[in-house]
C-alpha cells in the first residue's frame, strides 16, 4: 500500500530513506540529520500525549535509539515520517500507562482538593474561552481517538499516514476523526449552554 | 447561506480551533539541547554491547569448530568406543569438554557434555 503523504515532497522522502540506510550501516551522523529534522515533531507529539516534559524528553531519546536499533526493519518503500510517529505514539502510550497506574490515585486526590467550586468567577471567565473547553474535551476523548486528533491536527498527517502510524485501516481513522469532531462540537455546545444557564442563574 | 454552507463553515471553524488549541498547548515546547549528546552516548554503548556480543558469538563458533575438528581427527572413529587414552581425556579437558563417564568394559560412551 502506498501512503499519501500530502504535500511533503518526494525528495524529502527519498532523502529520509537514504539517511535510514546510512543509519543501518552504523552512521551516527545520518541519525543526527534525522534527529534535527524530526526532533521537534517527536517531542511535541510526546508532550501532547503525555503532558509531561521529562517523559517527553525520555521518549525523544528512546525514539531515536530505536530508529538506530531497528533501522534494518524499516520498509524503504514507505515514508519515514509515519514510521517515526508510530514509534513515538507507541512509546508515549506505553510509558503513560505505566506512569498512570502509580500517579492516578494521588492525582485524583490532589485534583479533588484543589478544584475550585463550579461557581468560582475565575473559572467561569476561563471557561468562556472556547479553546480551554476544547482542550479539556480533547483530554476527555478516548486514547485511541485523541491520538488520531493529535496526529491529524497537530502534526498535519494525512488520513493514510495516520492509519499507517497507528496500524489501523483508513476507514477506522476517518470514523474516529468523525466521532472526535462530533464529541468536541458537542462539548463546546454543552459548555455554552451551561454558561448561559449559569449567567441566567446569576441574574435571578 | 444554505444550511449546508453553514455546516461546512462551522466544521471549518471547529477544525481550525482544534488545530489552534493543540498547537497552543505545545507552543514553545522544544527538546533540551543535551538530548542529542545523550542519544549519542547511549547509541555508542549499545553498539559496543552489540559488537561484544558478536565477538562472543564468533569466539563460541570458533571454539565449537576446533572441538569438532579435534573430535573428528583425534576422537573415536566409529560409534562411541572408549578411547582408552589418558591423552585424549586431557585434550578434551583443555578445550572445555567435561568428561562424565566412560564404561570401560563395553565399548560404549555413556555420557559427555560440553
Amino acid at each position: 500500500m502506498m501512503i499519501d503523504c500530502g504535500e511533503r515532497s518526494a525528495t524529502v522522502r527519498q532523502e529520509d530513506g537514504r539517511l535510514v540506510a546510512r543509519v543501518r550501516d552504523g552512521d551516527i551522523d545520518a541519525l543526527g540529520v534525522l534527529y534535527e529534522r524530526y526532533k521537534s515533531r517527536v517531542y511535541r507529539t510526546a508532550i501532547a500525549i503525555t503532558h509531561d516534559e521529562r517523559m517527553a524528553e525520555d521518549i525523544l531519546q528512546e525514539v531515536f535509539l530505536r530508529v538506530n536499533r531497528y533501522a534494518d526493519s524499516f520498509d524503504q518503500t514507505q515514508p519515514f515520517e509515519p514510521w517515526i510517529y508510530r514509534i513515538t505514539v507507541n512509546l508515549s502510550y506505553s510509558w503513560t500507562n505505566k506512569a498512570k497506574r502509580w500517579v492516578n490515585i494521588f492525582q485524583d486526590a490532589l485534583e479533588r482538593l484543589k478544584a475550585p467550586s463550579r461557581r468560582d468567577p475565575e473559572r467561569v471567565t476561563e471557561s468562556r474561552e472556547e479553546s480551554a473547553i476544547l482542550r479539556r474535551a480533547i483530554e476527555g476523548l478516548p486514547d485511541s481517538h485523541r491520538v488520531v486528533v493529535i496526529l491529524y491536527y497537530l502534526e498535519d498527517l494525512s488520513v493514510s499516514e495516520v492509519a499507517y502510524a497507528l496500524g489501523v485501516p483508513e476507514g477506522t481513522i476517518k470514523s474516529r476523526l468523525y466521532y472526535a469532531r462530533e464529541k468536541l462540537r458537542k462539548a463546546i455546545a454543552d459548555q455554552e449552554k451551561g454558561l448561559l444557564s449559569e449567567v441566567v442563574y446569576d441574574f435571578t | 447561506m444554505t444550511s449546508r454552507d453553514d455546516r461546512e463553515t462551522r466544521s471549518g471553524r471547529l477544525d481550525a480551533m482544534i488545530r489552534w488549541t493543540l498547537r497552543e498547548s505545545v507552543a514553545g515546547a522544544a527538546p533540551p539541547p543535551t538530548a542529542w549528546r545523550e542519544i549519542c552516548e547511549r547509541a555508542g554503548r549499545e553498539s559496543a554491547r552489540a559488537r561484544g556480543a558478536r565477538w562472543r558469538d564468533l569466539r563460541l563458533a570458533c571454539r565449537s569448530m576446533v572441538i569438532w575438528l579435534v573430535q573428528t581427527t583425534m576422537g573415536p572413529r566409529t560409534g562411541f568406543p572408549y578411547p582408552g587414552s589418558a591423552e585424549y581425556v586431557q585434550l578434551q579437558g583443555r578445550y572445555g569438554l567435561c568428561l562424565l563417564m566412560y564404561q570401560q568394559d563395553l565399548t560404549m560412551l555413556l555420557g559427555q557434555v560440553l
